[in-house]
């Protein structure tokens, strides 16, 4: 059986769009879709009007795990793919240095991916995601390993850092309150076979934070990506 | 500027390492003082022959008395043992880049490897004597088979068990497979291809005697197989000795290099 019904989705540039549901609804298929990996069984997917047929050089990618190469210290780590896609190093290495930077890891340029806590992993794995200024940034549960604390604290500041390097997000998550507070428009999927019940806007200001005086905006688009998510379960 | 999560281990303690290096020393060099005892012991107590089991004393002092002739038999199985080792890791490193990247290679490769593992070394020896003469060839070829197939195997599995995401993530950047295979999967193999290695110098080291057994006018294999016709127990036990030490030395220089050249693979969390 197919993972993915019929899936109708755009983004819009510089969007931030989350796609949330259960296990097993098809987010990570089509994200790695999106990605170029696994070819789209129909259908097409394009980014930026171009269909997209494999790896493109103007993506870049997070998984749940932060996938460092212990081989490489932070610094090497972040500059992966300016190898890869044979970019200019020299200016490569400044803009590194500025991403470490932005996410607070400056000092820690040369120690290795051993020595950082989960947290500090995965914001390295932010930085080599951004290095090569991508398009389309595609994120699938990334702070999905990470303890409560630290998942709030990334989450706040993937929304400071994408707030000064406007790219367009898509950004697969199981978890609603992360979902509703990073999002411009939130994509309700369904399971068996994946496809998008509904897509939920979130007509909030940014900056926005957790709990506190939560926007009434935000406390209904949440209550009804909720809605959504248990009411087909339970049908 | 947002604060950092969590601390960061702290990866010197010089004066705990140095202690524990040294427990780490005492406990194995205890153990072998306490079985050399025994061993002494049960020789005096049981009152055998030296020529049945000669004591530790009788082992030392043969090596004494052919201290001309060891060293030099010694260097010979040495060198046969590297050279069927260097042959295991040239052909068996690229043999197992082959077998990992393509099922095709695997399915006509393997079945042909494991039957030649199968096949025991020892009744090929003589054969390749015939062929190959009483030179070194034989017994590097000899050493060379015992130690080639951990080798394979562990590469292949190690070139196998990428995490996915190193390999999702490299193909997602356009590399070309040459790229992926360098980037990510060669040296995500490395502790693995250490783990075969490690096997494989042991028993490097048995193949080249077992050549030396079959037909040899030098080596410690040759000592062994010559002091026993001449119920010279102890320069048999002598060369032994010398044997088991060749090997744990390789052995630890392998982990020295190990640690040198994949530091990373003490701190592998996944």
């Amino acid at each position: 059986m197919a993972a993915l019904a019929a899936v109708d989705l755009d983004v819009r540039q510089n969007e931030f769009l989350s796609l949330v549901g259960r296990s097993g609804c098809g987010k990570s298929t089509l994200l790695r879709i999106l990605a170029g990996l696994v070819p789209a069984s129909g259908g097409t997917a394009t980014i930026g009007g171009a269909p997209v047929l494999g790896p493109r050089r103007d993506v870049g990618l997070m998984f749940q795990r932060p996938a460092l190469m212990p081989w490489r210290t932070v610094m090497e780590n972040v500059l992966l793919p300016v190898e890869i896609l044979r970019l200019d190093r020299k200016t490569a290495r400044r803009e590194a240095a500025e991403l470490v930077e932005l996410v607070g890891l400056a000092g820690f340029e040369r120690r290795h991916p051993w020595e950082l806590s989960g947290g500090m992993q995965q914001r390295v794995a932010l930085c080599r995601a951004l290095i090569h200024r991508p398009d389309v940034l595609l994120m699938d549960e990334p702070f999905a390993a990470l303890d409560a604390l630290t998942r709030e604290e990334l989450s706040l500041e993937l929304q400071r850092i994408w707030s000064e390097r406007r790219t367009t997000i898509v950004f697969v998550t199981h978890g609603i309150t992360e979902a509703v507070v990073l999002s411009d428009r939130v994509a309700v999927m369904t399971p068996r076979p994946g496809r998008i019940a509904r897509i939920v806007s979130v007509p909030v200001a940014r900056p926005r934070s957790f709990g506190g005086e939560a926007p009434e905006a935000s406390a209904r688009a949440e209550d009804e990506v909720r809605a959504l998510l248990f009411e087909k379960e339970a049908a | 500027m947002s604060t950092v999560a969590g601390r960061v281990p702290a990866t010197r303690r010089p004066l705990r390492r140095v202690g524990r290096t040294a427990a780490g020393w005492l406990a194995p060099l205890a153990t072998f003082a306490a079985l050399l005892v025994a061993w002494h012991a049960a020789t005096r107590l049981f009152d055998w022959p030296i020529w049945l089991v000669p004591s530790p004393l009788d082992v030392a002092d043969s090596m004494w008395e052919y201290r001309s002739l060891l060293p030099r038999q010694f260097w010979v199985t040495l060198l046969e043992s590297l050279a069927g080792f260097g042959l295991a890791a040239a052909i068996g490193i690229p043999l197992a880049v082959l077998i990992a990247s393509s099922r095709f290679l695997e399915r006509t490769i393997y079945p042909v490897l494991l039957g030649l593992n199968a096949v025991p070394k020892i009744a090929i020896a003589p054969i390749l004597i015939l062929w190959m003469g009483f030179g070194y060839g034989p017994k590097i070829l000899v050493s060379f088979l015992l130690c080639v197939f951990p080798v394979v195997i562990s590469t292949a599995t190690g070139l196998r068990s990428t995490a996915p995401e190193l390999v999702e993530l490299t193909r997602s950047l356009c590399a070309s497979k040459a790229q992926v295979f360098l980037k990510a999967r060669f040296p995500a193999a490395l502790p693995q291809i250490f783990v075969g290695l490690k096997v494989a110098i042991s028993l490097a080291v048995i193949g080249a005697v077992i050549g030396e057994f079959v037909g040899a006018s030098e080596g410690l294999g040759w000592v062994i197989v010559n002091s026993g016709a001449n119920v010279n127990t102890s320069l048999a036990f002598a060369a032994m000795v010398l044997l088991s030490l060749m090997s744990v030395a390789l052995f630890y220089a392998l982990v020295a290099l190990e640690r040198l050249l994949v530091p990373w693979a003490r701190h592998e969390q996944d």
